[in-house]
């Protein structure tokens, strides 16, 4: 799948997109003001399409397998529960012995500045940092982290590519790709061509790297070039969570399906006990109802989301779970709501979650509460059938070198990226995950790795984001943490929704992208009650007025280029 | 000159009436700051566990911890970052004052040359702001990433204080300057002997706009800032708030496998106290200038 | 926003007491200096009398200008492409030029004409109910005579300016929303719960209410200082020809402020359309895009979630030129009504 050819700047879905909105715009008028301003409007109408609507995908997916590095498995340990349908592999102790996964010195004593995001404290720098030397020296090269604001990685991603400014190794999380324009064009002048050094069995010397699967190697495919290092997805990103300890003194059941999942809010959420049920959920029970991801292939015929009778109904069941008042009020009225906290303490029992939330909750909570339990709603559809999860993308980052590097610095940074691609279970892992036993972290009676003083304060996820790893479920100090996740995730995993787009990347035009928040806005104001749940059918077919039908034709086009439709 | 400690011989004694409303008023007003200023500090001071009892911030004393306070400065980046971000403020508020208080006097002159057209410049720019790509296009043509000048000079000078000091030294009396030129001082000699020392008062206000400003701070070290060890101490906080928001900001790999520390209350709590302890210590200093009768009155009195 | 901040201009620049005391001569209007420089009446000196008069004044604003020019002015041209279709990477001589099209697509927004009315409302509001605030509050501080008393206030008073949004909108939660403190209370004693966070209806009470808790004190600043200009002789005056303690405050307090508050004014209007980004975004599902949608959070879902860099700056020009033309109005009306305003006619 995927890579994007260049995004043309002119439109690839022809002008005729253009021409259905401007007469759609000369005939309804935009309430006063724009009839006001009308007739100066009109004389300065613009002859192009609207910025932002050009755009391309990919071409036929399946061409794309030459440039990827064969793909040969690497497994340091058998894991206790191996996983099924492409679920991640569950370890229930931590290994005794390490396997040695990269035998030689991989660096040659460069020094590589590697820019990445970070969502914690930044830990002390090159120099005062044993973390790192420790690290470094193992390497056999210097690696000098220059850590971003992660939530402003956007912003700074896009002005390094207006001044042509990147550092050696550059790390980039996969969302922020969409929303840098021309980035596959970027790429191709920022950064290098791996394809010389990683295609097919050019990937001999680097056998971690080799151990990624291919799915997530297409994903760092831009303009026929192999350019990204990827980090492998799970299947899924977020589910509903839910109080285990809570439901357990209470016996309450879990919900099997929508009806249930009603009953069961209304049965527990108690605010004259400053209990609520419910925190935010709707990206979940989307899924409970089976609403595709974006699009549905039906019949020769895309369907998006918003027009699926299966979204009203989840907006129809959200809108009562708001109108009984099972929504923590915090979370409904601000958006900077700690709704961990909210969960941490009890005051909401069911949430909806990406995974890590679950060990950050443990390590935070479990040392003082020590019955603090929580686990997943085992997957589950409205109707009680099958039930229907959103995948995720193939890759979750990608890492890139700069363009303009020498081979043998390019071999050495795949070298340093090779080493820090070892799975868990082996040397290299917990070298750059937790530093010298002893020094940065401690087996505890678990044989669990525990940071120290030391290593807590010098930690960063830094080496981690070098590179991508195949995930595995292993803090098995965490009581019945492993069990649970995998045994929930073999479950879920053989339900894995159907996309149409799997594995392509696409570079959606912004114009698109643009009336997507309009419409959620909608929809939010009508699950929280400010407009009827009948309105739906005029927030849909405003969609398809405002651009949904120029993104169908978009999409399908993009379907008929990869031979899908 | 009259100080506002004693109450002046002509004001006539407060009503009780008037008093006790002044009084109550006053008490609520503080009360409504205090009271969360309190929860704040006290969520900064309280062990996780009071902080996962109470769900979130804590208003009831449960217990005392400077787990938050230790972790915070464990490592010295912290502290290191504090020293950044005073070196910044101070060098770029007297930059700024210096400059902003020379235009404001250049163009305070009625009917002088050019002050009009000069003047609408520096209005515009409070109207029109660059964007960032252009900065930072700007800012590295001149060599000036990595350096801390690149936190100071875009944001040195404020059109608005730049406005409200010209206005309040077009305040100043004409005939005080007049006769100093009559007797043969340059503007120079005027601005630095006359008219600075009746503008303390603005003087300390702007001073203390350009320092909060420099010191809140942090977008511009975002941009131009590749070196972590630079960070100025409101780009380091920042991070710590950022903990465990790898999920809400998208799906950035399996962030179970990454080792952000748990999103922790008192920790945030205890940065919203870092940053106001240097806040609270230099606004007396400003204060000082603002007692009544000090600035004008001695002159015009 | 509110760091900007500074002095007044406490008194007249032509000298006579604040307050109008004394004859006040109307400023004369461009028509009559037109035809005074006609008539020959008033003559400005030569060019060259002026810049031999002038020239250190000039040089003493090279420093600013300069600053400005280099780090502001040069940037600022970057806003040329909100004429173009631009991306990061095409940069600004590789973007095609598209003319206003960007502007085209604003204006026939209906949820920009929505941003701005809200935006608008809000600002409107705020004059009304948050701008008056700061001055009354200055006015009582600066009546309380013990100054121990006064630098407590003073400190305490001005604190929430320093709070994040996140933080200030927390602090409310905990009293005003459906678990906060009322709600609980009323709960408690078999009533139903209010959640005063999510009423459409109350925004502009709340959103404003949150503005003075967290910037009245912050705002209070420079009226103090204002305030401390202030010829304390003329309340000796005004007492010994018996004003009381209120009538001093309506016929000294007030007009000394006024140049000050004029200012300030005329300098928000320029603002009209920045009420600020956080604040919104943070609660805009809560009430919903209907009310708390404002220009910046408009902006944002319109550029940073799709990218569309000129669109943002066509709306950063169309804020600009609103802001411009309120300035110069407001600058205009005061100066009719015989105020210093921004600048003074030369």
């Amino acid at each position: 799948m995927s890579a994007m050819p260049p995004r043309h700047r002119a439109p690839s879905t022809s002008t005729k997109p253009w021409a259905t909105r401007r007469r759609f715009l000369g005939v309804l008028g935009f309430g006063a003001a724009a009839a006001a301003s009308g007739g100066l409007l009109s004389a300065c109408a613009p002859s192009g399409p609207r910025p932002g609507s050009g755009g391309a995908s990919a071409a036929a997916v399946d061409s794309l397998d030459a440039l990827c590095p064969t793909y040969t498995p690497y497994e340091a340990l058998p894991p206790d529960i191996p996983g099924q349908h492409g679920a991640p592999s569950g370890f229930t102790s931590y290994p005794t012995e390490l396997v040695q996964a990269v035998a030689e010195t991989p660096g040659r004593g460069g020094h590589y500045r590697f820019m990445a995001p970070l969502w914690a404290p930044i830990p002390p720098g090159l120099g005062d940092n044993s973390f790192y030397d420790a690290v470094n020296g193992r390497l056999g090269a210097t690696v000098e982290f220059s850590f971003q604001d992660g939530n402003t990685i956007t912003d700074r991603l896009n002005v390094l590519i207006a001044s042509r400014e990147v550092s050696d190794i550059t790390m980039v999380p996969d969302w922020a790709i969409n929303l840098i324009p021309n980035f596959a064009e970027a790429a191709g002048e920022l950064f290098e061509d791996l394809t010389p050094y990683l295609a097919g069995d050019e990937v001999a010397p680097y056998p971690m790297l080799a151990s990624l699967p291919t799915p997530a190697w297409r994903w760092g495919i831009f303009n026929q070039r192999l350019q990204g290092v990827p980090w492998p997805s799970d299947p899924y990103n977020e589910w509903m969570f839910y109080r285990q300890d809570v439901f357990e003194a209470n016996g309450w059941p879990m919900p099997a399906n929508a009806a249930e999942l009603m009953e069961l809010g209304r049965e527990i959420n108690d605010p004259d006990n400053n209990r609520w049920a419910f925190g935010d959920m709707w990206r979940t029970v989307r899924q409970v109802f089976r609403t595709p991801r974006d699009w549905r292939y039906e019949n020769g015929e895309l369907i998006h989301r918003y027009e699926t009778e299966e979204l009203a109904a989840a907006v129809e069941f959200m809108r009562e779970v708001y109108d009984a008042d099972l929504i923590h009020p915090d979370v409904i009225s601000s958006r900077g709501a700690g709704v961990k906290e909210l969960f941490n303490s009890g005051e909401i029992l069911v949430y909806q979650d990406g995974f890590g939330g679950w060990t950050e909750a443990y390590r935070g909570v479990l040392a003082q509460n020590p019955d603090f339990r929580m686990n997943l709603l085992p997957a589950f559809a409205h109707d009680g059938g099958t039930p229907s999860l959103h995948p995720n993308d193939p890759s979750g980052q990608c890492v890139l070198l700069r363009r303009g590097m020498e081979p043998d610095q390019i071999r050495e940074v795949l070298g340093l990226i090779n080493y820090c691609t070892a799975p868990f279970g082996t040397r290299e892992y917990m070298m750059y995950r937790y530093g010298v036993e002893g020094e940065h972290y401690e087996l505890d009676g678990n044989g669990a790795p525990q940071r120290t003083e030391l290593g807590q304060r010098e930690y960063s996820d830094g080496y981690l984001f070098l590179s991508g790893r195949n995930n595995v479920i292993a803090e098995s100090e965490y009581p019945g943490y492993v069990e649970s996740y995998t045994s929930w995730y073999n479950d879920a995993a053989q339900y894995r929704a159907a996309d149409p787009f799997e594995g392509i990347r696409i570079q959606r035009p912004s114009a698109y992208s643009a009336i997507e928040q309009p419409t959620e806005d909608k929809i939010t104001d009508i699950i929280r009650g400010r407009r009827p749940v009948s309105d739906i059918t005029q927030v849909v077919d405003e969609w398809r007025r405002d651009g949904g039908e120029e993104a169908r034709e978009f999409y399908h086009g993009v379907l008929q280029e990869n031979g899908r439709d | 000159m009259t100080t506002a400690s004693k109450r002046p011989a002509w004001q006539e004694p407060p009503t009780p009436v008037g008093l006790a409303a002044k009084g109550l008023v006053l008490t609520a007003i503080v009360a409504v700051v205090t009271v969360p200023l309190y929860v704040v500090v006290l969520t900064s001071l309280s062990p996780a566990e009071a902080v996962n009892r109470a769900g979130g911030l804590v208003t009831v004393p449960d217990g005392i911890s400077f787990a938050a306070y230790q972790e915070l400065f464990a490592g010295g980046v912290v502290t290191r970052s504090v020293l950044v971000s005073l070196g910044v403020t101070l060098t770029g508020t007297a930059l700024s004052l210096a400059v902003t208080i020379l235009a404001a006097y250049g163009l305070s002159r009625p009917g002088s040359l050019l002050h009009r057209p000069l003047l609408f410049l520096i209005l515009l720019t409070f109207l029109f702001g660059p964007g960032i790509i252009p900065s930072y296009l700007l800012v590295s043509s001149l060599g000036l990433i990595d350096s801390y000048w690149s936190l100071i000079l875009p944001t040195a000078i404020n059109a608005f204080n730049l406005v409200v000091m010209r206005a309040f030294f077009m305040g100043i009396p004409g005939e005080v300057s007049d006769s100093a030129r009559i007797d043969g001082a340059n503007d120079w000699q005027i601005l630095t002997r006359i008219v600075l020392p009746m503008s303390k008062g603005v003087t300390a206000v702007v001073g203390l706009f350009y320092a909060v400003g420099y010191w809140n701070a942090f977008f511009n070290a975002i941009l131009y800032l590749n070196d972590n060890t630079m960070w100025p101490l409101q780009l380091i906080l920042r991070q710590y708030v950022q903990q465990g928001q790898t999920l809400s900001v998208g799906s950035l790999a399996d962030p179970s496998q990454t080792s952000a520390l748990p999103p922790n209350l008192a920790i945030q709590m205890a940065i919203v106290v870092v940053a106001l302890v240097p806040v609270v210590l230099v606004y007396p200093l400003v204060q000082r200038h603002f007692t009544k009768g000090v600035v004008i009155g001695a002159v015009k009195g | 926003m509110t760091e900007r901040v500074a002095a007044p201009p406490a008194v007249r620049a032509d000298g006579a007491p604040p307050g109008g005391r004394g004859p006040r001569r109307p400023p004369p209007s461009r028509r009559d200096r037109r035809r005074a420089r006609r008539d020959g009446a008033a003559p400005r000196p030569p060019l060259r009398a002026r810049l031999a008069r002038d020239w250190q004044l000039l040089l003493m604003t090279v420093p600013a200008i300069g600053l400005l020019a280099v780090f502001h002015y040069v940037p600022t041209l970057g806003n040329v492409i909100a004429f173009q279709d631009y991306s990061p990477f095409d940069g600004f001589l590789g973007s095609p030029f598209i003319g206003f099209d960007n502007f085209y697509w604003l204006f026939t927004d209906v949820s920009f004409w929505q941003a701005v009315r809200n935006t608008l409302a809000i600002t409107g509001f705020q004059l009304l109910f948050f701008f008056p605030v700061p001055i009354l509050l200055a006015i009582l501080l600066d009546s309380v005579m013990s100054p121990r008393l006064r630098l407590f206030v003073q400190s305490v008073v001005y604190l929430p300016h320093f709070f994040s949004w996140v933080l200030v909108i927390t602090l409310f939660q905990q009293i005003l929303g459906g678990a906060g403190l009322i709600s609980q209370t009323l709960r408690q004693n078999g009533y139903e719960g209010v959640d005063l966070m999510t009423n459409p209806d109350a925004f502009l009470l709340l959103v404003t209410g949150q503005m003075i808790w967290k910037d009245a004190g912050w705002g209070t600043i420079i009226f103090l200082a204002a305030l401390a200009a202030i010829n304390p002789n003329l309340y000796e005056a005004a007492a010994v020809d018996g004003a009381g303690r209120w009538r001093r405050i309506w016929h000294i307090t007030l007009p000394g402020l006024r140049p000050v508050i004029v200012l300030l004014l005329i300098l928000r209007l320029g603002d009209a359309l920045n009420v600020g980004f956080e604040q919104f975004f943070l609660q805009r599902d809560a009430v919903g895009r209907e009310v708390a949608e404002v220009l910046d959070t408009f902006v944002y879902w319109r550029t940073l979630v799709t990218g569309e860099w000129s669109y943002g700056a066509a709306a950063g020009l169309v804020k600009g030129v609103v802001g411009l033309v309120l300035i110069l109005v407001a600058n205009k009306v005061a100066h009719r009504l015989g105020e210093q305003g921004i600048y003074r006619r030369s």
